[in-house]
């Protein structure tokens, strides 16, 4: 009965099982890195001495500008919901979460739409006070715009962790630092600013991961971004070796973003003396604090979700009466084929990871879950160049060693788009089955060990029904978040395959915006219903 | 007096030291014991000092860092040798017991018999039930239990599958004073009547004098 496995670490099935996702990740950067050409073209030479300053420009601007504003606004509302009670409140918490429903680029189409032109503010103006805003020669500048659009949907990154913070937290520092007397300014600046550090860093460094990764509303807005112009290379001029070259710069970006995270969490590392402070509540305003309190969260409320939403319901009548809807099927059933495959093998992986991992712990299978979690931070555009690269030299082989294979070429199907889901996707999946793990502690698997059963019993018998919850709450999100991807699915769909959000795409694409609105009210719909079913699932969790 | 052991000890800890993680300071230092077979030995010792790390080498659930770890003759953790866990037949009382929330009290007992036939771990669940007194609750679940039953369900199905040693963390210290006389009692019928050869470890001198032969202090 006794294997030996003390000593040396041997190359186990364990092993193998958790390198396998780590290597997937890692196999599009080797043949996006085997894959440059040596010299230089005209294109690339062009982009190094023209381009390259703008696109490093706006970049920079359009990232730091939209994590700026996206966590003014984060804090201001945590601030206001996790210290405060008004009336409303409640509702306020789940009403400002609901923006992450809104995929930035379907704002970016509904407010250009509004407030454009021939849109119903424009409109509006000219026919009730006649005042046409041309006259006064006004544009809106496309980088305010993009910051703006990016700021609104993506600010409940950083609302969440502060949020969630200065409820458990908040209430008794402030009651304490104001004991010791400070205003509230004061006190907002010096106490709980710096205790947020944490929250900011993590939910400002999504931020910035999700701009970087956009495609839909920095070429919308026209904005030189490396993504955009990883596109432009791509698709507009052939040009492989400029495309692949800036994928890796704006690689290089990311890791910097990454990099500067880390260095702020660490700079300011502090530990709490106790876990969750109780005794004391969030303060109870009335009169004018209330009503401030109550119209700020609202002004959010409508600015990031209601407005937008409003408008795609009043563009959808429009379409609804056109008779467009039927149009929509297809594409709604290729929506959920793809995100519900890719949903399932994540969480399939996601959970032998886990597996193995735990069967196996060490500093290597740690490493393996983090390098797998990588994914997430690799923009779209740097991945889908890697996984086409990847599958070019996969169909390369077939046909030289296994010609007449079936299913080739593989570059062709639905399989190249599912396996970039799969990279970019797994942490999310990977990360909430390691919170169940969490959860549950170690004591249930020990005690089945103790108890003679296996490490892969023990996963089936004890660990799998123990993570039911964790395994459906990380399929959601997962699930969620493919339906609202953009750029991935834009490069890397078979011929004739439409998702909800590339037909979005292609109806801002060509100028018809009115007709985005049932696709994106789809995704949005299928978002708001996660993000209400998460917020009560996790309140039940709670209790 | 067991043929694999020259000494007669039926578990033989020598020279254990172990830590967690590299840059940690050693939980134990060159730490030996030896229990003979049907021995209920108790481990004394303050909060901290590495009993339940030693149950956890013994159990299989952490690798020693150096020294040896003979079971009934076999060395089950040495050099270059690491039996795991689910080898060893080696039972273990959690101090918070691990019962498994999904499974009723009966599942939870059954759930380390899976080498019996269906009849006879039904009759092993029905014989431990009777010995920790609780018939009557076998199709509940742990949650609709009270703390002393749930401690009961927990030892029931340690000992179900006659492990060759049955190690006790911290038996009672999640139990309330009123409750600890009478279970203590209950203990020490439940393991003498089972006949097993038990490791208890505690820092509560009362507890180890109630149920234990001999104490060892650490």
């Amino acid at each position: 009965m006794a294997r030996r496995t003390g000593g040396m670490p041997s190359l186990s099935g364990w092993t193998a099982l958790s390198l396998l996702v780590p290597i997937g990740v890692a196999l599009p950067f080797v043949f996006l890195l085997a894959g440059l050409p040596g010299g230089e073209s005209d294109h690339w030479r062009r982009v190094l001495s023209r381009m390259l300053p703008t696109y490093i420009w706006e970049t920079t601007l359009v990232v730091g500008g939209s994590a700026g504003l996206a966590a003014i606004i984060g804090v201001a509302l945590a601030w206001c919901v996790g210290l405060h009670d008004f009336p409303g409140r409640k509702a306020f918490e789940i009403v400002l979460l609901l923006p992450l429903a809104i995929p930035s680029y379907i704002a970016a189409y509904t407010y250009d739409g509004l407030l454009g032109y021939t849109g119903a503010f424009q409109t509006a103006l000219r026919n009730r006070l006649g005042i046409d805003v041309n006259d006064y020669g006004f544009s809106a500048p496309r980088l305010a715009c993009a910051i703006f659009i990016f700021a609104i949907t993506l600010y409940p990154y950083v609302y969440i962790f502060a949020r969630t913070y200065l409820r458990n937290h908040g209430a008794s520092m402030l009651e304490s630092a104001i004991l010791l007397g400070g205003g509230r300014g004061r006190v907002f600046f010096l106490v709980i600013l710096p205790l947020l550090r944490p929250s900011l860093v993590a939910g400002g460094t999504l931020v910035c991961l999700e701009v970087l990764n956009d495609y839909g509303v920095t070429s919308h807005f026209g904005i030189h971004t490396f993504t955009t112009a990883i596109f432009a290379a791509w698709f507009g001029m052939g040009e492989a070796g400029s495309a692949a070259r800036l994928a890796l710069m704006l690689l290089a970006a990311v890791l910097l973003v990454i990099l500067a995270s880390k260095a702020l969490q660490k700079a300011g590392r502090y530990r709490l003396a106790s876990g969750k402070e109780k005794g004391s509540r969030p303060r109870r305003l009335a009169g004018f604090a209330a009503a401030r309190a109550f119209s700020l969260c609202l002004a959010a409320a409508l600015v990031c979700f209601l407005v937008p939403v409003g408008q795609m319901l009043a563009w959808a009548r429009l379409s609804w009466d056109a008779g467009t809807v039927g149009s929509l099927a297809p594409h709604l059933r290729q929506t959920l084929f793809a995100a519900g495959a890719a949903t399932a093998i994540i969480m399939a992986l996601s959970a032998a990871t886990a597996l193995a991992g735990h069967a196996r712990p060490g500093r290597g299978s740690r490493l393996a879950a983090q390098a797998a979690s990588m994914g997430y931070a690799i923009p779209a555009a740097v991945l889908a160049i890697g996984a086409v690269m990847l599958f070019a030299g996969i169909d390369r082989a077939t046909a030289r060693f296994a010609p007449g294979f079936p299913g080739a070429p593989l570059g062709m199907t639905i399989c190249l788009l599912l396996y970039a889901y799969v990279v970019r996707f797994f942490s999310v999946g990977y990360q909430a089955v390691e919170g169940g793990y969490l959860k549950m502690g170690r004591l249930p698997s020990e005690a089945s060990r103790t108890l003679g059963r296996g490490p892969v019993m023990t996963f089936l018998l004890v660990e799998l029904p123990l993570l039911g919850n964790a395994l459906i709450g990380g399929s959601i999100l997962v699930f969620v978040d493919i339906v609202k991807e953009l750029p991935l699915t834009l490069i890397l769909r078979p011929f004739n395959f439409n998702t909800l959000g590339t037909r979005v795409y292609e109806f801002a694409n060509n100028e018809a915006i009115p007709e985005t609105s049932l696709p994106a009210l789809a995704i949005v719909v299928i978002g708001a219903a996660f993000v209400v079913f998460m917020r009560l699932w996790d309140k039940g969790g709670e209790s | 007096m067991t043929p694999g052991d020259p000494g007669g000890a039926f578990l033989r800890v020598e020279g254990l030291s172990f830590r967690y993680g590299r840059s940690a300071p050693p939980v134990l230092r060159d730490f030996s014991l030896a229990m003979g077979e049907g021995e209920v030995v108790g481990l004394a010792g303050a909060s901290g000092c590495g009993k339940t790390t030693l149950l956890r080498l013994i159990a299989g659930l952490e690798r020693p860092l150096r020294g040896t770890i003979k079971i009934d003759g076999l060395i089950v953790a040495g050099p270059d040798r690491f039996v795991p866990p689910e080898s060893r037949r080696v039972g273990m009382l959690f101090q918070d017991y691990g019962l498994f929330p999904h499974l009723t009290v009966a599942a939870n007992i059954a759930f380390g018999l899976h080498r019996l036939a269906r009849a006879e771990r039904k009759r092993c669940v029905a014989e431990m039930l009777e010995l920790i007194r609780m018939p009557e609750l076998a199709r509940r679940h742990p949650y609709e239990l009270s703390g002393g039953q749930q401690q009961r369900v927990a030892l029931a199905r340690a000992l179900a599958p006659r492990p060759k040693l049955l190690l006790l963390d911290e038996p009672f210290s999640n139990l309330d004073a009123g409750l600890r006389a009478s279970i203590r009692g209950e203990v020490r019928e439940i393991i003498s009547s089972s006949a097993a050869t038990c490791l208890l470890v505690s820092h509560d001198k009362a507890d180890l004098e109630a149920v234990c032969g001999r104490i060892v202090a650490q």
